[in-house]
């Protein structure tokens, strides 16, 4: 008996094969909203204290470097019909931090462009949406209590606290270099709820705010 | 069992209780009728109709209203002019019914009837001008009050302190000899089941051997005198201001190993509420245990001053510790001065019968032969058993009863953070009950600030109702991490042969209030709730005390060695409170066989992500290698997985404590590491 394969039946299970397995690899990305190169990150931060995280650049929803139009177009789309198509960090979307992406976004981001080209954008820690941190630059800890260190780290090796200044943009905190790093000490008195933002101006010039909260203490709710 | 309470407080040091009687009494140098002052009479309670029994008239009767084993009946004489309280019955003579009059300021005999007329009055004055009274008695039959058949006496004395002796007396105490360390010790009641006396009030610590001469026998038995000494470097304090306070409790080094083993009873003289109060879950050390001394402090002026370690301390003591002492500090909250009362509870069997010549000093100088002597000892030496079955009594009594473990996750599904779950599958390829639980919790939105330079920046307002979800949906979470606690703590509570718990999740410091004395436990970000290491911790201690053979614990989070640190506490001192020193006493180790426990960080520092991932296999490869045990066969017990945490716990994590259990730590062997001391 001679056996015979069916070419159009092969590619089929093929094109099955590789739609389940597009599928599975979907669901465990949106399950735990891991980064491509997760496992290669998190070896890059896993020296740092335990709780750091990277940061990304919210309203860059494409990753680019730049919040601009193309963010806002791309945040218009997705919110009349959601799709991530050139969106690589949906995070960056959430603008009023309320892990949901919807027309107050929209207005937030269009409020900011509406000044004029943003020249010193914010970072954020919270990066529940999911975030492909194409730029992986920076890291640090999403919070701290009152007198204790926030770190903030770099993780691109062009960038370190000798070419970077980092200053208190407000808040009750002081910073200093220590061990290739930023240490934002947050004061002693700092009421919980409180906003510390650093100003962090890197060797390329580019400049950012990063800004967390004071967390409330223990034993307080 | 007695007990001696000694309190004393900074500004006016002051023995309470049975001391009294020495403190002086103003002077009587009024010119005009002297005050009345406060007298009493005290019988022992266990009288029977036609025994012979003898008590006392006393100056202070307040002090001996609440010993178990006395009746006490309060009147007045007038004070004369130039006494004491300490020499004042000196001057008085007391009278039995019809009899002769006798010294008020000795013990005096009668047979007991219904009840006991007696009058104090002047000596040399009118019998009118003192005291009389008509005692009732409650004799009984004789069936309530088994008679003794040898002498036996409980083990620590304070000097100048009342004495309980368990003994066949006569009750007739003018016959009735009582010298310890060669000086005599004042009588106060006798019966023919025991007597009360007083120490002599010069004795120093250390041993103290005893002679008991009553009619035709003499016995001899021999106890240990302490001293409890409190001092603070500074008496006053402005608000603000701190001063350092310590405790020394002199003369238990003298106390041999043989005597430290409990009675399972709390001694005569302690209100069991006051260890209720102070430790809620503790058990007397039965005869078969070791035994241990009870230290409690209590700050008496809150509203002055607060003490470290919180208002009321209990510091647990066993054999062979180096020191007996507790430092810590006071601290003002307003100017003024302060009290702390502290109180030292033995709990450690009685005292039998010296049955040879081991008593030193050559004090037995009274001249009695020695009739011969019941020897029942209540000693805790095992009785002679076959091999088999002395080797099972000798093994931990928990052997066999499995392994329960609880790891709590804060970390499963959170991106960038090593989770649990692997260890948590180990453990129960060990063999182990494990409940592994990894809260599903959010954040809780609060408001945050972004700042865009050239643009105004913009806080959010998160909406209430998003807050209201929030937290409505971690409130279940978190109620499975409380049930997951309560359960494992029960399951522990009922003996099993290794408890394990293991928390993984973003650890707090240390801050000055009580709940958060060794810091806590949370996630990532805020979600409403967190869990308290002290709690946690000594809830587990409680549960697994003398219940497992061996207990550890890991605390994978920053500031993670506070766990090493509080369980070096509850191991050795039972509190949790992250600010004592190490201490050694073996008797308070929960397992018997040994408890350790290890951090990835420090008491005080952060630790990496990293330090999370490979330190796991600290624990992960002991779980490998019990497992292997398993599928060979070859595995009988966890007494293997028991001693590899240990050593592992010992020798690798970042902070770690490890010790051997209660009955395997001769000697001691504590190591520790990893986090600092006071």
């Amino acid at each position: 008996m001679k056996k015979t394969i069916n070419p159009t039946k092969l590619k089929a299970a093929v094109l099955l094969l590789c739609a389940t397995t597009l599928l599975f690899a979907i669901s465990h990305a949106q399950q735990k909203k891991l980064p491509p190169d997760y496992e290669k990150k998190r070896a890059a931060i896993s020296n740092f204290e335990a709780g750091v995280v990277p940061l990304f650049v919210l309203g860059d929803l494409n990753e680019d470097g730049l919040v601009d139009q193309e963010d806002l177009k791309l945040l218009r789309v997705y919110v009349s019909h959601p799709s991530s198509a050139g969106i690589s960090c949906l995070a960056a979307a959430d603008l009023d931090d309320n892990g949901s992406i919807n027309a107050h976004d929209i207005a937030v981001l269009e409020g900011i462009l509406s000044k004029g080209a943003v020249k010193a954008p914010a970072l954020s820690a919270h990066a529940r949406l999911g975030c492909d941190f194409k730029h992986f630059f920076i890291a640090a800890l999403p919070q701290g209590r009152a007198g204790t260190a926030v770190p903030i780290h770099f993780l691109d090796p062009r960038f370190n606290p000798q070419n970077s200044t980092a200053t208190i943009f407000t808040g009750p905190a002081t910073v200093v270099s220590n061990q290739g790093a930023f240490l934002v000490q947050v004061a002693k008195s700092a009421p919980a709820g409180a906003i510390v933002t650093v100003s962090l101006t890197l060797a390329d010039k580019q400049r950012y705010f990063y800004s967390f909260r004071v967390a409330p203490a223990p034993g307080l709710l | 069992m007695a007990s001696f309470a000694l309190r004393a407080g900074f500004t006016q040091r002051r023995l309470a209780l049975l001391l009294a009687s020495t403190l002086i009494l103003p002077a009587i140098v009024r010119a005009q009728k002297p005050p009345m002052v406060d007298v009493g009479v005290v019988l022992p309670k266990d009288v029977i109709t036609g025994e012979t029994v003898s008590g006392s008239v006393i100056v202070n009767p307040s002090d001996y209203a609440n010993i178990p084993g006395l009746h006490v009946v309060t009147g007045q004489v007038p004070g004369v002019a130039g006494s004491t309280l300490a020499n004042l019955l000196s001057n008085y003579s007391l009278q039995i019914g019809s009899g002769a009059a006798a010294p008020a300021d000795h013990p005096f005999s009668f047979t007991v009837t219904n009840e006991l007329p007696i009058r104090i009055f002047r000596t040399g004055g009118a019998i009118t001008d003192g005291w009389s009274t008509t005692i009732p008695l409650s004799p009984t039959n004789g069936q309530s009050f088994p008679a003794p058949k040898s002498f036996s006496m409980p083990p620590l004395n304070l000097a100048g302190a009342l004495q309980r002796i368990h003994g066949p007396f006569s009750g007739d105490g003018h016959r009735t000899v009582i010298r310890v360390n060669n000086l005599p010790a004042r009588l106060l009641v006798e019966s023919p089941r025991g007597a009360y006396c007083f120490l002599p009030a010069d004795l120093k610590p250390g041993a103290a051997d005893w002679t008991i001469t009553d009619e035709q026998r003499s016995v001899r038995l021999r106890s240990w005198v302490l001293a409890l000494q409190m001092s603070a470097d500074k008496l006053k304090l402005m608000k603000g201001e701190s001063t350092a306070f310590h405790v020394v409790i002199k003369g238990v080094e003298t106390i041999p190993q043989e005597a430290w083993f409990g009675s399972g009873d709390v001694p005569d003289f302690v209100d069991p509420a006051l260890i209720r109060k102070f430790l809620p879950d503790f058990k007397p050390p039965s005869p078969s245990q070791p035994g241990v001394l009870v230290l409690t402090l209590e700050n008496m002026s809150v509203g002055t001053v607060v003490m470290s370690g919180g208002n009321k301390v209990a510091l647990t003591f066993g054999y062979g510790q180096g020191k007996y002492e507790h430092h810590g500090t006071i601290t003002a909250t307003r100017a003024g001065s302060f009290d702390i009362d502290g109180t030292l509870i033995p709990f450690l069997h009685d005292q039998p019968e010296l049955v040879d010549n081991t008593v030193s000093g050559g004090n037995n100088n009274d001249n009695v032969g020695n009739p011969p002597v019941y020897r029942p000892s209540p000693t805790p030496t095992p009785v002679a058993v076959t091999n088999e079955k002395k080797k099972k009594e000798e093994d931990c009594p928990q052997r066999g009863k499995g392994c329960v473990a609880l790891v709590i996750d804060f970390s499963h599904n959170v991106t960038w953070e090593f989770d649990m779950e692997s260890l948590s599958k180990k453990l129960t390829a060990a063999g182990c009950d494990t409940d592994y639980v990894a809260p599903d919790l959010v954040e809780i939105p609060l408001p945050q600030t972004y700042g865009y330079e050239g643009v105004a920046s913009y806080t959010t307002k998160p909406d209430p109702k998003d807050q209201d979800a929030a937290r409505a949906h971690n409130d279940p979470e978190w109620k499975k991490v409380r049930d997951a606690v309560a359960k494992h703590q029960e399951k522990v509570a009922k003996g099993v042969e290794l408890a394990i718990e293991i928390v993984n999740g973003h650890g707090g410091p240390k801050a000055s209030s009580e709940i958060l004395a060794c810091g806590d436990w949370e996630w990532k970000e805020y979600t409403g709730d967190y869990l308290y290491r002290a709690r946690f911790h000594e809830g587990n201690y409680r549960a697994a005390n003398k219940n497992v053979c061996g207990w550890f614990t890991s605390d994978f989070s920053c500031y993670g060695g506070l766990t090493p640190k509080v369980v070096d506490e509850l191991e050795n001192l039972t509190t949790a409170t992250c600010s004592q020193a190490s201490a050694v006493a073996c008797p308070n180790h929960a397992g018997w066989e040994a408890d350790s426990s290890t951090s990835t960080a420090t008491n005080t520092q952060t630790c990496s992500n990293g330090s999370i991932g490979w330190q796991k296999s600290y624990i992960g490869d002991p779980l490998d290698a019990e497992i292997d045990r398993r599928k060979a066969g070859s595995a009988s017990s966890y007494s293997g997985l028991i001693d590899a945490l240990r050593t592992k716990a010992g020798e690798s994590s970042t902070s770690r404590y490890a010790d051997h259990g209660y009955a395997k730590d001769k000697p001691p062997a504590h190591t520790h590491g990893g986090y600092d001391q006071p």
